[in-house]
């Protein structure tokens, strides 16, 4: 018996020792991203004035540069593509945990989908993932049950079989992010898009309770913090959905602000504008970036 | 409680000191230790079930004792159907029961009678396939007389319960486990050794295999429509390397756990894959069920004793009952069936029994020959496994139609080159193994210490990379 403990001990501190070998991949993780916007909010480097948040709608139709310019306030864009309102809490409050509180949040919402289980709109897990070797990710991680406890103590438990493959990260031209974390789009993703003005009432039926969660929990936030909050809602080609407005409204507090696109502005129903039919191509982006400049002009006075 | 989670990381340790340090001078301690361990390990999953266990333990050793004493063979017939009911009624109950009631309602509306009954939400006790059959085993070997009945109550519960065990056996016959529980256990260094590795193979195989295969299989069989031919190929391979992965990876982990403690488990799983007629195959896929309903079964039906007709019919009845034991739906009754009908030409040409060695057991590689054998049987198999897989008979019967459309020849949507090597290089290490008890036994055990443990550090590291995401439950769980 003596002999089995003594040799197993051996065993797994010669293993112990040997695996941490691997902190090397983890560590040269972060490095070989391209986006490196939340590793910027773990390094508490984005002490901006206004900051955006959202899915693709807010990476690709709101210019952080123009905006910043029009303002004269700092400005940074934190939309992540694909990424729903529960990864979107998440950003708010590790920025908010490393980095000086912004004057003015605005979240970009993804119209009928914003409360919906999607397979466009997720938990970001990917963009968490090569952060790993940052504690406050991984414990995000082990929370999410994407890493197990392990992980705390075990490198092998941390890594991921990509962190073995040391060639950067490649980015396709469409995906590429300004300075200031906008992604601008340049050609169209879809040919022929024809403009949808049919009626479509809301329903509540299958809305996620997290993401109601995670509205809530954003708002408190901003209460906390005193930070202004602007809800945004960024053009589509399909006719504004009334419906979806009205139950949104229930759920946003009084002192939150709403910004709904020019419906009637006819730049919005010319599809040269729109690279599909929720995203807008640089010259709308432009567009409807000077209207938000305009209602955080007036919200200053 | 899983043998992949880390609460049964946290458990072992503590038996295992507790088994050796605290209670190692006590036989009656040491077992009733066991008893306790195996209902927490059981009860961390559901404890309410724990009740079903002890019952049915109780009244097979009730049964075992009025057994000892009644000398009426009617009496004893009916101790011995008591026992019986009782098992196959929890478990028909349990499994069975929405199947029956809704496949009685499907066959009347069929003749135009419309019936209103109500299915139940019936949760399924984990592994109660498992002990059903291994308490049944005592009551018959009592009854039959090849067996005397335990006195002692704590041996026979921790018999039916012994967690390494418990939920996915192998199932055991209380002739080889119960005298293990009378016996003062001794601690052997390389009896330890052996299981640890026999352990550290089982959670490779589950971990790093299966779990990979799964990911695929589940992917490819969910959106079967979606995929061309050759695609669905590769998901009815992930899926036979999954289902091994996972099954025979968890006898592994088993049988390794057992050693730790003393004791000396069948063994489950003896290199299936390398088979080269179906008839081998069911000598080396899951052994302990294919033996139960051998003798417990098949030769009371009266085996191959009578004619070509009863032979047949017997086969049939094996294999179909081996397909609804696996569960309650068409799927694994068609896949007993087509096993079956494997089966059928071996027998008939009396060729059943031709491979009861092991495949190139003085070669490094097999014969040609062998080659071919043992990739035909591997196909059928393969086939076969798709009805174990689908959801249902139509969705295994397009699966299959699918299979063989033009696209059969097309390069496949879906090939993982990680998971591709690693099924390779598993195999390979299967087929170096393949006259051991599990294939990593002797594997390096003449080289030196260094490349034996950086062999070992390697394979956990493996583990270790591949299982930190949440843990996937067992498949044979669910029967």
């Amino acid at each position: 018996m003596k002999q089995f403990l003594i040799k197993s001990l051996v065993f797994f501190l010669i293993f112990f020792v040997a695996e941490k070998s691997i902190c090397f991949f983890i560590e040269n993780a972060p490095k070989k991203e391209y986006d490196k916007r939340l590793e910027h909010l773990l390094k508490g480097e984005i002490n901006k004035d206004i900051v955006i948040l959202g899915s693709s709608r807010g990476a690709n139709n709101i210019i952080a540069e123009q905006l910043q310019q029009d303002t004269n306030k700092s400005v940074f864009n934190l939309s992540y593509k694909g990424s729903d309102l529960i990864f979107q809490e998440f950003i708010f409050k590790t920025l908010i945990d490393f980095n000086n509180k912004p004057e003015l949040l605005i979240l970009v919402l993804d119209d009928i989908h914003t409360f919906k289980t999607v397979p466009s709109l997720n938990f970001r897990t990917d963009v968490l993932m090569p952060l790993k070797n940052y504690n406050y990710i991984n414990n995000e991680l082990i929370k999410r049950n994407d890493k197990n406890i392990l992980s705390k103590y075990f490198c092998l438990s941390r890594v991921n079989r990509n962190d073995f493959d040391l060639n950067e990260v490649k980015v396709k031209p469409e995906d590429e992010i300004s300075i200031l974390g906008s992604n601008i789009l340049i050609n169209r993703k879809i040919q022929n898009l024809t403009f949808s003005d049919g009626f479509e009432i809301y329903s509540e039926d299958s809305e996620d309770f997290n993401k109601i969660n995670a509205l809530k929990n954003i708002q408190l936030l901003c209460k906390e913090y005193q930070i202004d909050l602007v809800f945004t809602f960024a053009p589509s080609y399909k006719t504004f959905n009334q419906s979806f407005l009205h139950r949104f409204k229930k759920l946003a507090i009084e002192e939150n602000r709403i910004l709904v696109y020019d419906t009637l502005n006819p730049i919005y129903k010319n599809d040269t504008y729109f690279a599909d039919d929720s995203h807008l191509l640089k010259n709308g982006a432009i567009i409807f970036t000077s209207e938000i400049t305009t209602f955080v002009n007036n919200l200053k006075r | 409680m899983l043998f992949n989670s880390l609460d049964f990381a946290v458990f072992l340790p503590i038996v295992f000191v507790l088994y050796w340090f605290v209670t190692a001078k006590n036989l009656k301690f040491q077992n009733l230790l066991l008893v306790v361990a195996s209902y927490v390990f059981y009860g961390w999953w559901d404890w309410r079930f724990l009740a079903l266990i002890a019952f049915s333990s109780i009244l097979d050793y009730g049964i075992g004792l009025r057994l000892l004493h009644e000398i009426n063979e009617r009496k004893r017939k009916i101790l011995l159907w008591l026992s019986i009911s009782v098992n196959i009624g929890f478990l028909g109950f349990f499994k069975y029961y929405n199947f029956f009631v809704q496949n009685f309602i499907e066959a009347f509306s069929l003749f135009g009678t419309k019936i209103s009954a109500n299915t139940l939400h019936i949760i399924l006790p984990v592994g109660i396939s498992f002990y059903t059959f291994q308490t049944l085993s005592y009551s018959i070997d009592v009854y039959r007389r090849k067996l005397e009945p335990t006195k002692d109550v704590i041996s026979f519960l921790a018999f039916v319960s012994f967690f390494p065990q418990l939920v996915a056996g192998p199932i055991e016959r209380a002739t080889n486990l119960l005298p293990q529980f009378y016996k003062k256990r001794q601690f052997h260094y390389s009896q330890a050794v052996d299981g640890c590795k026999q352990i550290l193979w089982g959670l490779f195989k589950k971990i790093v295999i299966a779990d990979n295969c799964a990911e695929y299989a589940n992917t490819i069989f969910n959106n079967s429509d979606n995929y061309s031919g050759s695609t669905l190929v590769m998901g009815a391979l992930f899926f036979t390397f999954q289902i091994y992965g996972d099954f025979s990876g968890y006898s592994d982990i088993a049988i390794g756990t057992s050693r730790l403690f003393g004791f000396n488990l069948k063994q489950n799983f003896a290199f299936p894959y390398f088979s080269r007629d179906m008839a081998e195959f069911w000598r080396r896929w899951h052994i302990s069920l294919s033996t139960w309903f051998r003798d417990y079964l098949y030769i009371p039906l009266g085996g191959s004793r009578g004619g070509t007709w009863m032979k047949v019919r017997n086969t049939f009845i094996i294999f179909l009952v081996s397909g609804f034991w696996h569960g309650a739906n068409w799927t694994f009754i068609v896949w007993g069936l087509l096993n079956a009908l494997y089966f059928l030409p071996l027998l008939l040409t009396k060729s059943n029994r031709n491979n009861l060695d092991v495949v190139s057991e003085n070669a490094n590689v097999p014969s040609v020959k062998e080659f071919l054998k043992m990739l035909l049987t591997f196909s059928l198999s393969v086939f076969a496994w798709i009805f174990f897989r689908a959801e249902n008979v139509s969705h295994a019967w397009n699966y299959i139609v699918n299979i063989f459309k033009d696209s059969l020849f097309k390069l496949p949507e879906v090939r993982p080159t990680n998971v591709i090597i690693l099924i390779v290089v598993f195999m390979f290490i299967e087929w170096l193994g393949r006259t051991q008890k599990y294939a990593i036994e002797l594997l390096l055990i003449k080289q030196n210490k260094v490349l034996r443990w950086s062999f070992y550090m390697v394979l956990l590291a493996i583990i270790f990379v591949y299982s930190n995401k949440e843990q996937q439950e067992f498949i044979y769980f669910q029967f």
